[in-house]
């Protein structure tokens, strides 16, 4: 197992997580914005 | 269906939890009621005293059919058993007691046509008294029921403390019997449009998903209990069926768990619940009580000969499944380093909203109103999922050198619990919600807090140190 593909995994994983989170984070806020418009 | 009980004993195991663990849930709902003056959560308490009361005919009649088939047996001590049966009596009858006088005060209520307002909290007394008496009963029936695993003698340095056997066994009822009373109270929410009671079986969904966690730590930490050094007549292919299950049941808690909370935080910014979002917590909540059941099952069937039916075919290879599959993977380094970041990045996400959050209700921060801090609760709440997540995942790795080993993960985990439902008293209390900018907070958030402060730095210590201590 080079270091590459383990930076690369990380990387991949870290990137798909954080996305989702960010997103969902995103999201609600919007809608509690929108609201209290 | 296997999991239908086909003897006394394990009807009397099964239905014999339901006491102890629903009187410590109907009161947390009816203290709940009388302090927010509900009138529909006080009825619906005192109709589950009702019910729980009629459950003493069948514990009682499992028990003596029990008693009769044990009574041969040489695992089980005599002594012991007669202890059980007079404490169980004793418990039954205090059962039966704050049954008839919940009866009598939903009829009072109902012939006088005014909230059912318990005068002297009588039922309140009562039922502590028997949560009380069943908790003692239910500790000998336990005693019996643990004696029939023949640990041996602990070998020191390799044996598994079987603590760890009893945490397991206790903690994997609050996820179980908590999801029947939440999903009870949370039927009865919806049909009566009662949003204290939507409100508080949410809550409860959040608290059991909470206690799963360390309920499938104990449970990795009770396999090395009865596997190392081997116990007699325990499998590691049965283990680790039930550990898939349990796997499940995860996944399970961590959807009911995520969107009960994500709709209690939604609740404090429109003051109104979505229907579409009630009817997912319903369809998550439904579907992992079925995991649950055959969760439990399966556990049974590890030190429980007497509940397995010809219908059962238990696994022989202790190598299938996906437990060991996932150990494996995690054994190598491209899949263990990816989710060690995952978690680094979960705790930054946890500490910083949360010490941001605790730091505003100690006084720091005051031009802001606790409102606005609120806020941040949902991206500790995404780093407690993603350190869940990764977290289990990095503990089958090595999960003996985890959680057996190293002293520090057994405190951790439960700082984590702790920390966790102090965070949700933050989410949740309407005081703080309405601490104003420039407003001081009350002095139990305070406490709180400070307890939030503490038990998530003292998570982040024992995390670091596991490798050293």
């Amino acid at each position: 197992m080079s270091g590459l593909q383990i930076v690369l995994a990380a990387i991949l994983v870290n990137g798909a997580v954080l996305a989702v989170a960010l997103l969902a984070i995103y999201q609600l806020n919007n809608e509690v914005r929108r609201s209290s418009r | 269906m296997h999991v239908i009980p086909q003897s006394w004993s394990h009807l009397h195991i099964l239905v014999s939890v339901f006491p102890p663990f629903g009187l410590l849930f109907t009161l947390g709902f009816y203290l709940a009621a009388l302090r927010t003056k509900n009138d529909g959560i006080r009825r619906t308490c005192l109709v589950l005293f009702v019910l729980l009361a009629l459950l003493s005919v069948p514990i009682y009649i499992s028990g003596t059919g029990s008693m009769a088939a044990l009574s041969g047996n040489a695992r089980v001590p005599k002594d012991l058993m007669d202890t059980h049966y007079l404490w169980g009596i004793a418990a039954l009858v205090v059962l039966v007691i704050s049954g008839v006088v919940a009866v009598v005060e939903l009829w009072r209520a109902q012939s006088a046509g005014r909230p059912s307002a318990d005068p002297f909290h009588l039922v309140l007394g009562l039922a502590v008294v028997t949560l009380g008496v069943t908790a003692v009963a239910s500790e000998f029936g336990w005693e019996l029921n643990i004696g029939e695993l023949q640990l041996g003698t602990p070998i020191e340095g390799v044996s598994t403390s079987s603590a760890w056997l009893n945490a397991h066994l206790i903690l994997n009822h609050v996820p179980t019997a908590g999801f029947v009373f939440a999903i009870f109270f949370y039927l009865v929410a919806l049909v009566v449009n009662n949003d204290v009671m939507k409100q508080g079986s949410l809550i409860l969904f959040v608290i059991c998903s909470i206690i799963g966690v360390p309920t499938y730590v104990a449970g990795t930490a009770a396999m090395w209990a009865l596997t190392q050094p081997a116990v007699a007549g325990i499998s590691k292919a049965v283990i680790n069926a039930h550990r898939d299950m349990a796997l499940w049941t995860m996944f399970g808690l961590a959807f009911t768990g995520a969107a009960a909370w994500i709709e209690l935080w939604r609740y404090r910014y429109f003051q109104r619940f979505s229907s579409v979002s009630l009817a997912l917590v319903l369809l998550f909540a439904v579907v992992t009580l079925g995991i649950m059941t055959e969760t439990g099952h399966r556990g049974g069937l590890i030190n429980h000969p007497e509940i397995r039916t010809a219908a059962d075919v238990l696994p022989t290879d202790p190598n299938a499944g996906w437990s060991p599959a996932i150990e494996k993977l995690m054994n190598e380094k491209i899949w263990f380093v990816p989710w060690q970041i995952v978690h680094f990045f979960g705790y930054c996400f946890i500490f910083g909203a949360v010490f941001a959050v605790a730091l505003r209700v100690l006084g720091l921060w005051k031009s802001m109103s606790f409102a606005a801090m609120h806020r941040l609760l949902l991206l500790g709440f995404l780093g407690v999922l993603m350190n869940v997540f990764s977290g289990m995942m990095m503990m089958l790795a090595d999960s003996y050198h985890y959680v057996v080993d190293d002293s520090l993960f057994a405190p951790k985990i439960a700082l984590i619990a702790i920390g966790a439902m102090a965070v949700l008293y933050f989410s949740e209390s309407d005081r703080l919600w309405n601490v104003k900018a420039g407003e001081d907070a009350p002095a139990t958030a305070k406490w709180v807090a400070a307890i939030v402060l503490l038990a998530w730095a003292g998570v982040i210590v024992c995390g670091r140190l596991l490798a050293f201590v």
